[in-house]
């Protein structure tokens, strides 16, 4: 009996499909969400929202690490994946550009977003459209380490780059046999070189160092001063653990909450949020601070606030508006900053928990207003990674500062001349 | 019979690979859709080869492969030998050689990446306890150490997998063929030279051809550890094809890149072929 060829793979071609089937996320009427929140946040929050619209929303806890590809592969794929997804908001021009999340700017009133940190909001903005609202927000901060400060016969913390210069070749010492470093920085090549070269930039000079065409600024502006005094810190003073090269953030904040580093600059959520930080030898010496800069009685920082942007293949785009006021609203923000330590968007917070008596709110506030956001740019991963590279270039003393971001200038512009 | 296996293989191999090399004749970058794809022809490739961030990268690449290879051949041949010999303990030796390379790639890459920390990691303890070093080594920090403490770990890792092909092409060797060699006067490292070696010769071939393919496409034990730096030091060809397709959206030339990557490797195993020689017996 002539036997059909296919037959014998049924069973198998059956299999495949049904494990198919099982990898897609399926058709649901509960509002499906991406996002890097944990379950002890957001448990009541969601509880809360189901009792007042009778929406379900199913959270997907996704870490940071992952989402952006996650994101990526949920656009490509279109309908049928994720309803929300929480984007940091330098992924904002790539993912918007692509077409992947949805313009939400008629769907917010000026009384949904008048609360919230002006340069939060910008930050989810590209061409002029408003692409999501922010959920939390960071920023780096200035830490120091108040025993070591002592120790050294510091008083105050720095005013200043020169007096952080300063201090940090004071407080690298030798103590009971063991280094300690004046300072220890994220310059491993990664985002984080970023964030604190830009940083560097703008407390030097706070003029852009991007015009608006996405063409860099930044030989002219305070880049290649911030990259010299990076050099500098690491070699000439030998003020900073050079170790620095190799660690992220987290690696950073163990160092300086072990007590091996005098000064570092990270985020509130690096530093607050991990139960081990209450434990570690330091802590109780740890003092905030307003980043010093080359003016008197001025500061500033890199805003890394995290939003919440739509899905443009979402079939419940309604529902998801919704969610998204939900949780900007400012008890809802509230909440968040009490339970989870997360820095709220909504100014008026930290204004009340300042006025509560609260005065590390209103430093926290402060420096939340004078952050500034990276570049929005669609090439934006692409710039990175050329000037980290020629960043490290310039760390490892194979080009001079100027030299290395030249280069960087020159390659940056050639993108942005054929993106164009 | 064959045809149902062969169009399976066509549906799950063949299809998504010239998927994958139409694309990689078009420009298609994602992150600007309003662009359209559009056929470039061979520019992708032109673009690449025209690159010198992918020659540097084919650098690094080659310059992994060769040394890892090379070390994992030599180590896993002791390795094999010892283990193909009887004595006792030799059923806990096997096990334990094994453990390198059950443990996760992600997992072997956090775990060096502690070890290898400049502060904490336990090398630099260990180094400091012994007196043989004064500061401590920053052994990611730089370029060259950077990438030889890449090659490491994956040595470390990938070493059993070699040793465990060349036991299995040592076993089948009749001991009289060792017998033999004893008579005619061969030492230890006469039989290893004239019984062994030419005898496994199919086993390094094939040994060193799959290691080659690994080693070559390196990705995940670079991203844990480095990232690409310091200053793209670690920057292979693979990452440097990730980083276009999956983080900058052009997916037209991260499939160039792919291929090209693909065809590298080709050329390897022809060389090894042709050098080693196998004539399937």
């Amino acid at each position: 009996m002539p036997l059909c060829p296919f037959r014998s793979l049924a069973p198998l071609i059956a299999a495949c499909f049904l494990a198919l089937t099982g990898c897609g996320q399926t058709e649901t009427e509960d509002l499906v969400v991406m996002w890097g929140l944990e379950a002890r946040i957001t448990n009541p929050l969601l509880a809360q929202f189901l009792e007042e619209t009778g929406i379900t929303v199913r959270p997907t806890l996704v870490p940071y690490a992952s989402r952006f590809e996650k994101i990526a592969t949920a656009g490509i794929a279109g309908a049928g994946g994720f309803d929300v997804v929480m984007v940091d908001t330098i992924w904002i021009p790539q993912f918007a550009s692509a077409g992947w999340i949805a313009d939400v700017s008629g769907d917010f009133s000026e009384a949904d977003t008048s609360g919230i940190f002006p340069g939060m909001l910008d930050s989810l903005r590209f061409g002029g459209r408003l692409y999501g609202l922010p959920m939390y927000t960071d920023a780096k901060f200035f830490y120091y380490n108040q025993a070591h400060f002592q120790a050294a016969g510091i008083t105050a913390p720095p005013a200043n780059f020169e007096q952080f210069t300063e201090y940090a070749i004071r407080l690298t010492r030798e103590v009971d046999g063991r280094r300690i470093w004046g300072t220890v920085w994220a310059w491993k090549q990664a985002e984080g070189l970023i964030c604190d070269w830009m940083l560097l930039a703008h407390a030097i000079d706070p003029a852009p160092l991007f015009d608006e065409q996405g063409r860099p600024r930044f030989t002219e502006s305070g880049g290649v001063r911030a990259l010299e005094w990076m050099v500098d810190l690491l070699h000439r003073h030998k003020a900073a653990d050079p170790a620095s090269m190799t660690f992220t953030e987290n690696e950073v904040r163990d160092h300086f909450l072990s007590g091996r580093s005098a000064m570092m600059f990270n985020w509130e959520g690096v530093v607050t949020k991990e139960e081990a930080a209450n434990q570690q030898q330091a802590a109780a010496d740890i003092r905030r601070a307003l980043v010093p800069t080359a003016a008197p009685d001025h500061t500033t920082s890199i805003l890394g606030p995290e939003g919440m942007a739509i899905m443009a293949s979402t079939s419940k785009r309604e529902q998801a508006i919704q969610l998204l006021r939900f949780l900007t609203r400012p008890e809802v923000q509230k909440q968040i900053y009490d339970i989870g330590r997360d820095l709220p968007i909504q100014r008026q917070v930290l204004i009340d928990a300042a006025s509560a008596g609260g005065d590390e709110a209103e430093l926290i506030r402060r420096q939340l207003e004078e952050a500034v956001a990276r570049p929005a740019l669609v090439h934006y991963s692409r710039i990175s990674d050329i000037l980290q590279a020629e960043i490290h270039r310039a760390l490892l003393q194979e080009k001079t500062p100027r030299q290395a971001l030249d280069d960087a200038a020159q390659r940056i512009g050639a993108l942005v001349r054929d993106a164009s | 019979m064959v045809a149902p296996s062969l169009t399976l293989i066509a549906l799950v191999l063949l299809a998504p690979l010239l998927g994958s090399l139409w694309l990689s004749f078009h420009r298609w970058d994602l992150a600007q859709p309003h662009l359209g794809r559009t056929f470039v022809g061979l520019d992708n490739y032109i673009a690449a080869h025209q690159s010198a961030e992918l020659w540097k990268a084919l650098g690094r690449t080659v310059y992994f492969t060769v040394l890892s290879v090379s070390l994992e051949l030599v180590l896993g041949l002791v390795a094999a030998l010892l283990l193909n010999e009887t004595f006792r303990g030799r059923g806990l030796f096997r096990a334990t050689l094994l453990v390198p390379w059950a443990v996760l790639t992600i997992t072997n890459g956090l775990m060096w990446r502690w070890m290898l920390n400049p502060d904490h990691g336990l090398i630099n303890s260990v180094l400091t306890r012994l007196g043989l070093m004064d500061d401590p080594i920053i052994w990611l920090g730089s370029p060259g150490l950077a990438m030889h403490m890449v090659i490491l770990a994956d040595v470390w890792k990938m070493t059993p997998f070699m040793t465990l092909l060349l036991l299995a092409g040592l076993q089948p060797i009749p001991d009289s063929h060792y017998e033999a060699a004893d008579i005619d006067g061969a030492g230890g490292w006469g039989k290893v030279w004239h019984v062994v070696l030419p005898q496994l010769r199919p086993a390094i071939l094939v040994a060193i051809v799959l290691r080659t393919m690994g080693a070559f496409k390196v990705f995940d034990i670079i991203y844990m550890l480095t990232g690409g730096g310091p200053a793209d030091a670690t920057s292979v060809l693979a990452f440097h094809a990730y980083r276009e397709a999956f983080r900058y959206f052009h997916v037209g030339y991260g499939a160039a890149l792919s291929w090209l990557i693909t065809a590298a490797i080709m050329v390897l195993v022809a060389v090894y072929i042709r050098l080693i020689g196998f004539k399937g017996d």
